[in-house]
């Protein structure tokens, strides 16, 4: 039993697996619908930006930093971009649209990695006072209006865009969302890049030890340039889908979840301090606080207590792997001192 | 202290930001002259600023503790509702003044309640304090709108006296900042918790070597952020008459914001708070300006947020942009240096040699007004080992750094393998041949062997995608090479120091290196490892006709090991030749430019024969050491010999209370004793002096007179500081440790190696220990220092301390200790009294070599 036990705390992914299968026996219990194949489609859709959103802070956090602005260059770049074309009054579809979207956050990114690669700004910083520049500019310079009918239809279009219709049991009809390919596609790309490019493994080495880096010559500052583009891309990206998603671009919306996503990320097993980290434990982290958040209401929790329980999940996903090490270094024989956590 | 004030303000950040408040008063009031500088308008920013300055305060308390409070917006909201629900509670009886008092206790306790589940979290279980406090915020929310449903809960106009009421035209919200400001200020510039709380945030390891109780200071600082952030909820109530979960969502920026502009160091350590309140002013002006002159515009607000993130940024980006400024007028004027390097001319008269690896020729190199190098050479020959001496600050790693393209000389040249380099970069260095193996290896730990291997090595980089195939190819190359075996798919961290070590080699042979500079190769590795490493590197320089350069303080291993030396010393060459011509003798005289006699047992025991006061009664640490039992006596110097990782650095940390012990007991004059952590092992009289003295030992973000001062504060003073009395004690100790200084008050970081010891060494024996534990106290030391060190112990064991030494080197065991332990794999294998030195073959016990 002992050895059961240990052998899946020592992987945070089983943990993961292990937390995940219990939550649903669980749920399962109070309620047999959060396991119905409907159920998982219908929450499925409200994983599909956090997941886009999680890869990036997943590259992030393994080079070693930490982006906080994602949720503002996401709500930014999506923003503008419909702005725009909706100036132009055009609709070029919705492939150039999150192009578009992706090119503006890439270019935010890039400011990022000026002020963190370029000037050194400590990264929490730098990404905290990006969040309030965009989003405050975006509120003045741009504009506050939501928008709803004046969407491009082709972001109408994908909102419907769905595959695989199953009857819910309020017989209600749901399908599954393409952009779960898409996620899922994004998903295999960043784990191919992690582990097939040396790029992917310069930016983990840079994570591992940024002075040694630097000292065999690997190209540090382009790869934490790239890093910092590619959050913002994706971000972009995401920013885009989750206005076509519900049908409104809203200035207002996504910023306040940095949280969520980065929780969803470091539950599944990455380091805040680089190099520790996994696109599995990421897509896990993700699926873990999706199933809790979507189905409290299914088990009969009032909505007034949501924010306390998934806050408790969050707690729960940081104390763990800080426990883990704690226990880890005390088996090791290291000497009982206070280091700053990792 | 005035005199201290006005330093405080001309050094730090105040002067500037006191000029920004001017300049911001004097702008908004030219552009708006009518709306701007009147008095309601200043009232009203007074008022404003309230909320945000408690909450800048608890985020730099925090801050200076080397962690964050991101929590304190939400702790102040539930404070805020507690206090609200209170007296709503109670408003049919028009809130009588004891409910009053009774809602703000419970407000300020909520405030203490979080601050000390932060606190727990971020010192207990240890985690990382941004996600721990965003963690409990989101549960605080939670909480609060599990309990008030979403909704808001007013104040039933209970606290207008704190939101709305001035004492004459100062708002009294204000008032409450500045006095938290004052009083907090007090806290940390005169108590013991605010001394330990800067070094703790300094370097919290050091910290817990230093008889800190660093998770209870740490703990403290939460608790202090949640009791302000609380009050800072308690003033919401009373300038708004209402309390709900969505208020000040983008305060916590500004919190930080405010607390980052008044010069509160981000990563620990560093900042006062006074400057944080000059910095509140600057935004607040910032924030109103913004919203007069934009009045007319809608989202004005909008427009602030930006502004407070701009503000941010600039702040942040000043030091980078000033070091680029200043850099480019250095760079600009000396270009006559730059091109007398790169005149052919002087290139060309040197004739590349044969059978020489490496040629640094006649290099000087000065660093403002101190000369680092003057004329000095170093010659390598191709195929063997060369060991470069000197003691710590003799210019050895500047002469390294001038080879490796670290630093560019300002006169002299560099030949690496046959070739003379025009313009000595790392870039150009490596690609000739020669890499530098630092002490710290520079491994990457998360990544595998292989790939450790294979990313360094020039075939990597041009290649886009991973080659997984050839990186084990590569790798297994270069450690067959070696000889040795180490598996190529473990990842770095879990290997042996000795075993990474050993990576680094492979890691520079994979870059076809033709010479190998190694900084103190062998300061982490065990006699039996060191054995091997010069092995390896034996059969590498005869058979493939590598050169290795080391550096190292070792004076035996070197004459043992070397087949050249050059000694350095104050920047120049002393000596330079075939190793067979020196002896330790002469190679320590020419590296302290003094005559010592380094092998000559000088003192006489003190032992006094009365009752032990250590006994380790059959103890055992977990992966530490098992049934150990020995006796320590006053004045007794006993030596614990033994290889690394045989339980000799467990058995001092036990002692020392850092390490628990699984079995068995230790006991003090007799009574068992089972400290918790340092502090009780201090008060106990207990002092370690550890092995890695830069991460274990100092602070080095402090000054010298703090880093006297860490252990003993608790010892001499009581909560508060006699800040008098810490400075003569300081100036004693540098005084009686002939520590080279002009001023406690300079940073530790001017001070060389062994200075640096010498000030752990002076912090312990402030607290006047009875029991004095030395980790390998002369790592890393010149030959002076260790000296002087030598002496101090044979001093205080003659005034009747008693010393456990723990070391490996030989010559410690002999000429300084009465009795010598010996440990393997954890357990003691061989006690010797000083009697039987003689008789017994020390050597290769401590090495490890079991019989």
């Amino acid at each position: 039993m002992k050895s059961i036990v240990s052998s899946i705390t020592e992987s945070t992914e089983r943990v993961l697996l292990a937390v995940i299968v219990a939550v649903l026996v669980f749920f399962g219990a109070l309620n047999p619908t959060v396991l119905s194949v409907g159920h998982f489609v219908s929450i499925s859709r409200s994983a599909i930006i956090v997941g886009f959103l999680a890869l990036g802070v997943l590259i992030v956090l393994l080079q070693g930093g930490i982006d906080v602005s994602f949720t503002a260059v996401a709500v930014a770049s999506m923003y503008i971009t419909v702005t725009l074309f909706q100036s132009l009054e055009s609709d070029p579809g919705i492939v150039v649209l999150i192009l578009a979207s992706v090119l503006v956050g890439v270019a935010f990114g890039l400011v990022n990695a000026f002020l963190i690669v370029g000037l050194r700004i400590p990264t929490l910083l730098a990404t905290l006072g990006m969040l309030s520049l965009v989003r405050g500019c975006l509120l003045f310079f741009v504009g506050t209006k939501r928008i709803r009918n004046e969407l491009p239809q082709s972001m109408k279009d994908l909102s419907r865009a769905t595959v695989g219709e199953v009857t819910l049991e309020n017989g209600g009809v749901i399908g599954i969302h393409v952009t779960i390919f898409a996620l899922l596609a994004a998903c295999v790309a960043v784990w191919a890049f992690l582990k097939w490019s040396v790029l992917g493994r310069t930016i983990i080495a840079i994570g591992s030890n940024r002075e040694a880096a630097v000292r065999i010559g690997l190209p540090v500052k382009p790869a934490e340039t790239f890093v910092y583009a590619a959050v913002g891309g994706l971000a972009g990206g995401a920013g885009l889908l989750s206005a076509a998603l519900i049908r409104e671009a809203d200035p207002f919306s996504l910023v306040g979840d940095e949280l969520t996503v980065i929780a969803a990320v470091v539950l599944g097993g990455a380091s805040i301090t680089g190099g520790r980290g996994s696109v599995l434990g990421t897509v896990l982290g993700v699926a873990l606080i999706t199933i809790v958040g979507g189905s409290l209401i299914l088990i009969g929790v009032p909505a007034k207590f949501q924010t306390l329980i998934v806050g408790s999940f969050l707690l729960l996903g940081v104390a763990l792997p800080a426990w883990r090490e704690s226990r880890k270094s005390r088996l090791r024989g290291e000497p009982r001192v206070y280091r700053t956590a990792s | 202290m005035i005199q201290q004030l006005r330093k405080d303000f001309l050094a730090d950040r105040s002067f500037g930001l006191f000029a920004v408040v001017v300049a911001l008063i004097a702008i908004f009031s030219i552009l708006e002259p009518g709306t701007f500088p009147t008095g309601p308008n200043f009232e009203s920013m007074a008022f404003q600023m309230s909320e945000i300055g408690l909450l800048a305060l608890a985020i730099a308390v925090t801050m200076i503790g080397g962690g964050i409070d991101l929590s304190v917006v939400a702790t102040g909201n539930l404070a805020g509702i507690v206090a609200g629900s209170i007296v709503t509670a109670h408003a049919a009886d028009g809130t009588p003044p004891g409910v009053l008092v009774l809602s703000i206790v419970a407000a300020i306790a909520t405030g203490l309640v979080v601050g000390l589940i932060n606190g727990v979290l971020v010192a207990h279980i240890n985690i990382h304090p941004i996600l721990a406090t965003l963690a409990s915020s989101t549960i605080v929310l939670g909480f609060a709108t599990a309990v008030t449903n979403a909704s808001t809960v007013f104040g039933q106009g209970a606290y207008s006296w704190l939101g709305s009421e001035t004492i004459w035209v100062v708002p009294v919200p204000l008032v409450v900042v500045f006095l938290a400001g004052l009083v907090l200020t007090f806290v940390l510039r005169s108590s013991r918790l605010g001394f330990r709380l800067y070094l703790s945030g300094s370097n919290p390891i050091a910290a817990s070597f230093s008889a800190i109780p660093v998770r209870r200071t740490i703990l403290a600082s939460y608790l202090l952020s949640g009791a302000l952030a609380a009050m800072s909820g308690l003033i919401v109530l009373g300038r708004t008459d209402a309390a709900n979960v969505d208020f000040g969502g983008s305060f916590v920026l500004l919190a930080i914001l405010v607390a980052v502009l008044g010069g509160i160091n981000p990563y620990g350590g560093e900042g006062r708070l006074l400057v944080v309140l000059l910095g509140l002013v600057a935004v607040q002006l910032l924030s109103t300006g913004i919203n007069t002159v934009f009045s007319e515009q809608s989202g004005s607000n909008f427009l602030k947020e930006a502004s407070w993130g701009l503000l941010l940024l600039v702040t942040l980006a000043a030091p980078a942009i000033r070091s680029v400024v200043s850099r480019r007028s250095r760079t600009s004027t000396p270009t006559a240096n730059v091109s007398a390097t790169e005149t052919p001319s002087t290139t060309e008269t040197l004739e590349p040699s044969e059978g020489i690896a490496l040629r640094v020729s006649n290099v000087s190199k000065s660093f403002g007004a101190v000369a680092a190098l003057t004329d000095a050479s170093l010659t390598v020959r191709t195929g063997t080992i060369h060991a470069l001496m000197g003691e710590n600050g003799s210019g050895k790693s500047t002469l390294t750094k001038v080879a490796s393209g670290v630093h560019t000389a300002d006169t002299g040249t560099v030949e690496i393998a046959g070739k003379v380099l025009n313009r000595v970069t790392p870039k150009a260095s490596s690609t000739a041949g020669l890499e530098v193996i630092y002490q710290d290896l520079a491994l990457f730990p998360h990544l595998t062997v292989a790939e450790n291997i294979y990313l360094a090595a020039d075939r990597a980089l041009p290649s886009k995608k991973m080659k997984w195939g050839e990186a084990n190819r590569l790798a297994r190359e270069s450690i067959d090479t070696l000889d040795v075996e180490i598996p190529l798919e473990e990842l770095v961290a879990d290997l042996p120091v000795a075993q990474k070590q050993l990576v680094a080699i492979a890691r520079a042979l994979s870059t076809n290196a033709k010479v190998i500079i190694m900084d103190e190769p062998t300061a982490a590795l065990t006699p039996a490892e060191i054995t091997q490493l010069i092995g390896v590197v034996r059969n590498l320089a005869t058979n493939d006709g590598i050169s290795f350069v080391f550096i190292s303080h070792k004076l035996e291993e070197v004459t043992s090991l070397a087949d050249d030396v050059t000694i350095i010393r104050d920047g120049k060459v002393v000596a330079a030749g075939p190793c067979a011509d020196y002896d330790i003798a002469e190679l320590a005289r020419q590296m302290s430019g003094r005559d010592i006699s380094a092998a000559a047992r000088t003192r006489t025991t003190t032992a006094d024969g009365s009752k032990p006061v250590v006994e380790f009664q059959n103890a055992s640490v977990k992966g530490g050491f098992e049934g150990v039992s020995l006796e320590l006596r006053a004045g007794e110097v006993l030596g614990v010999g033994g290889p690394l990782g045989s339980g000799r650095r467990s058995l001092a940390l036990s002692l020392f209370g850092l390490l628990p012990l699984e079995q068995g007991s230790i006991l003090i004059d007799g009574q068992e004793f089972k400290p918790r952590n340092s502090v009780e092992a201090q008060r106990a009289g207990i002092a370690l002096v550890p092995e890695d003295r830069r991460t274990e030992g100092l602070f080095m973000s402090r000054s010298i007179g703090d880093n006297l001062s860490a252990a003993s504060i608790g010892h001499h003073d009581g909560r508060l500081l006699d800040h008098s009395a810490t400075a003569e004690r300081s100036k004693e100790s540098i005084k009686s440790l002939e520590i080279k200084t002009s001023n406690h008050q300079n940073l530790i970081t001017t001070l060389s190696g062994g200075n640096q010891q010498r000030v752990v060494l002076g912090k312990w024996l402030q607290t006047k220990p009875r029991i004095l534990i030395l980790d390998r106290p002369t790592v890393g030391v010149d030959v002076g220092s260790k000296e002087g060190i030598y002496k101090l112990v044979a001093q205080l064991a003659a005034e009747g301390v008693a010393i456990l030494l723990v070391t490996d080197e030989l010559d410690e065991l002999e000429n300084l200790c009465d009795r010598a332990v010996v440990m393997n794999s954890g357990r003691i294998i061989e006690q010797v009294s000083f009697e039987d030195f003689e008789t017994t073959d020390l050597r290769s016990l401590v090495a490890g070599k079991t019989a």
